[in-house]
């Protein structure tokens, strides 16, 4: 059953979402190791571990055409900003 | 604070504890105020007991534990080296670690995504590049860690405060005895771990009921104990007419209350009137194959030690934890009137399973809430402190007279200790003297190194081996 | 839900009609601190097991409740040892139940797992208060699996029985109470 509060809710993470330009909502939780994902910035990034805390993936860094001096590096990848799972 | 530390009301603190006539208002176990400045004064000071190394022994393990009434975290990072850590998020405060223990590569706080590595750093921040546009140095906000850490021999110790001496001074005279109960039973350092987890539970008194009496406290045994014996709880079973302890072979030994009354440390201990340890005697008689191992391991130890005097195996430590072979107990302070009481139980890391199970199963029906003796320690700290706090009651000071003035010194039998007749209440007049001289200190300057100071009979005595 | 084909409905509502009974009754003996009676339905090889409780992370329940095996337990005990916790109670000195608390064991819940020849599993929740001197209060909340063994002189014993206390930091200062 909703409720104006549940409403007000929905309202408020809707803002939040548009905040960050999130399309969809990825759940890293259980991506395994190995996987591919595309990061907001536009890199391409391979999960290196997955701390399964469904906020953050250890990610290596395989494409980035803004700074393709990132790539072959180590980052870290937040849930929102990773867009889309490649494989 | 400085005003609240020389005086309470219209009171100075020093007043409240009067140790030349054994004299100790009760307002010190139960007000309010006191408590707080023993949280800042006592407790981000002191050297406290975090844990073992065993309880984490992978990259990536932690367990929480406990400083004060604050949760910290005991981690090994992926380097492998210890930390201890506040279990606070830097940015909002939230818990980062919401499990008793694990293995993890991060801790990331739920609330906003802040993310720690295991060695505390600040390696993930939600937005960082969009939003923060690098104006905040992650290298800043690490977990809060503490200002010193010591691996004493597999234990894991922490304080708040780097002016404090290191571990092995804060000891002092006890370090030899502390390192003495984490070897194994054939005494080897690093010889034991723990058993998982600890028990915790919450007891109903000011911390200083348990703190402060355990191990300085014999008198209570007979009256509190009084109807442990029927329930043969001792490995022995209904032998020895079923007591809770151990059987001990005879060796030539005097039992004191021992302390080092400058530092604040003390235990029952004995001093052996011959060097070396003594035989094993046979106890395990409900489960078989215990006493052959022990027994082994003894004859290990006792060619180990065989030229050296031994003093005692158990030990306080200042303020809040008592440690001995097969039993470590912690009392956090957790409100004025409540004490969360945590307990583990150490055990010969190579001893077989079924040692290991016997021993287990001894401990968890001997101690902790649901262990046949303590259940009975815990009423009585729990109605001491209530009767306590009444605005009448406050008014008749405790007696810790017992043994006042009878203390001395044996420094060829044990150097640096103040010894008491065994059932005396020496000990707690140690504990209770550091209390009153932390909580007066402005710093460790004040309160470190220190002076030996006489024992309360006011001038050292030599004692005569097996006269008290 | 009963796997035995052949037990007719009847059959299966009068059995659990006779096990809630004696749960009913195994509780009313502890309230009212017939502690020699309820030894006595405790059978010789019980495995008598409260684990702790442990928070731990999504996808590693396993590791909730204690191991009898190798970790530390609320308790972990056989009948040796449940029988001289009647025999300390009994003294009359044991000081956190001296004088006697004012105890109530509310069972619920019973479900009835599996039959195996005179063998019963049967899983049970259970609400305890605890009144103590004037204020003191403890409750203990959680459920049972048991093992019911039947028996000519008490028509039951309990074989095995492991105890969920809902509880991480025991929130109590003692548990002197049975389950």
């Amino acid at each position: 059953m909703s409720t104006a509060s549940d409403a007000e809710e929905t309202k408020s993470e809707a803002i939040a979402d548009s905040a960050v330009r999130s399309k969809k909502v990825i759940m890293i939780t259980d991506l395994p190791e190995g996987s591919q994902v595309r990061l907001r910035n536009g890199q391409i990034a391979e999960v290196t571990a997955n701390p399964r805390d469904g906020g953050w993936l250890f990610v290596k860094i395989l494409e980035s055409d803004a700074d393709p001096s990132r790539v072959g590096t180590d980052d870290m990848a937040f849930c929102v900003d990773v867009i889309d799972v490649i494989k | 604070m400085t005003a609240l530390v020389r005086s309470y009301g219209d009171r100075s603190l020093r007043s409240l504890v009067d140790l030349d006539r054994g004299l100790v208002s009760r307002e010190i176990y139960v007000n309010e105020d006191i408590y707080k400045m023993e949280l800042e004064q006592v407790y981000t000071r002191a050297w406290l007991f975090i844990g073992h190394e065993s309880q984490v022994p992978n990259p990536g393990d932690f367990v929480v534990s406990r400083m004060g009434e604050e949760e910290v975290i005991l981690v090994r990072d992926r380097k492998n080296e210890l930390h201890v850590f506040l279990n606070t998020c830097r940015h909002r405060g939230m818990k980062v670690c919401r499990y008793d223990d694990g293995n993890t590569l991060v801790f990331t706080c739920p609330f906003h995504g802040w993310s720690y590595d295991t060695d505390g750093r600040l390696v993930g921040v939600p937005y960082y590049d969009a939003a923060y546009k690098g104006d905040m140095d992650k290298s800043e906000w690490g977990l809060p860690e503490v200002a010193q850490m010591c691996n004493y021999y597999g234990s894991v110790w922490a304080t708040w405060d780097k002016g404090a001496p290191s571990f092995e001074d804060y000891l002092g005279p006890y370090a030899d005895m502390a390192r003495r109960v984490f070897q194994s039973t054939d005494g080897e350092d690093n010889g034991v771990e723990l058993f998982n987890p600890v028990y915790k539970w919450r007891i109903p008194c000011n911390w200083k009921f348990p703190g402060f009496s355990f191990d300085g406290d014999r008198a209570h045994g007979a009256m509190t104990h009084r109807s442990i014996n029927v329930a043969a709880i001792g490995p022995q079973g209904d032998a020895n007419g079923g007591n809770r302890s151990p059987l001990l072979a005879p060796f030539p030994y005097t039992d004191y209350e021992m302390t080092v009354p400058e530092l604040g440390h003390g235990g029952h201990n004995a001093i052996y009137d011959q060097p070396g340890v003594a035989p094993y005697k046979d106890t395990w008689f409900t489960e078989p194959g215990i006493d052959d191992y022990y027994r082994e391991q003894r004859e290990k130890k006792r060619e180990k030690y065989k030229d050296k005097y031994i003093v005692g195996e158990t030990a306080h430590i200042w303020p809040n934890v008592n440690i001995q072979p097969h039993r470590i107990l912690i009392w956090h302070p957790h409100s004025a009137g409540v004490t969360e009481s945590w307990r583990a139980y150490p055990i010969d890391r190579m001893a077989p399973q079924f040692v290991k199970d016997a021993q287990r199963r001894y401990m968890m029906r001997y101690g902790g809430p649901c262990g046949l003796t303590e259940s009975d320690d815990m009423e009585n700290w729990n109605y001491a402190s209530a009767a306590s706090t009444g605005t009448v009651a406050k008014r008749f000071p405790y007696n810790f007279m017992m043994g006042a003035g009878h203390a001395f010194k044996d420094e060829e039998g044990a150097p640096g200790m103040t010894l008491n007749y065994e059932v005396a209440e020496e000990n707690q007049r140690s504990r209770l003297r550091r209390w009153l001289e932390f909580m007066e200190a402005g710093s460790w300057e004040d309160i470190y190194p220190v002076n030996p100071v006489s024992p309360s009979a006011g001038q050292a005595v030599k004692a005569e081996r097996g006269t008290v | 839900m009963l796997t035995e084909s052949s037990e007719s409905t009847l059959e299966r509502l009068l059995l659990r009609e006779e096990i809630e009974q004696f749960l009913y009754y195994e509780a009313e003996l502890l309230d009212d601190r017939k502690f020699d009676d309820w030894i006595n339905l405790i059978a010789e090889d019980i495995h008598y097991h409260m684990p702790i409780r442990r928070n731990v992370k999504f996808g590693t329940q396993e590791r909730e409740n204690t191991s009898s095996l190798s970790e530390i337990s609320w308790f972990d005990e056989g009948k040796r040892t449940l029988a001289g916790r009647v025999r300390q109670i009994n003294t009359g000195l044991h000081w956190c139940e001296e004088p006697f608390s004012r105890i109530r064991h509310i069972v619920s819940n019973v479900r009835i797992l599996e039959v195996n020849g005179d063998e019963v599993r049967v899983n049970s929740s259970f609400f305890v208060w605890q009144n103590r001197l004037q204020d003191e209060v403890n409750l203990f909340v959680g459920r049972r699996e048991d093992i019911l063994r039947r028996d000519e002189d008490t028509q039951w014993k309990i074989a095995k029985r492991l105890i969920l206390l809902d509880q991480n930091v025991l929130l109590a200062k003692v548990i002197s109470t049975f389950f």
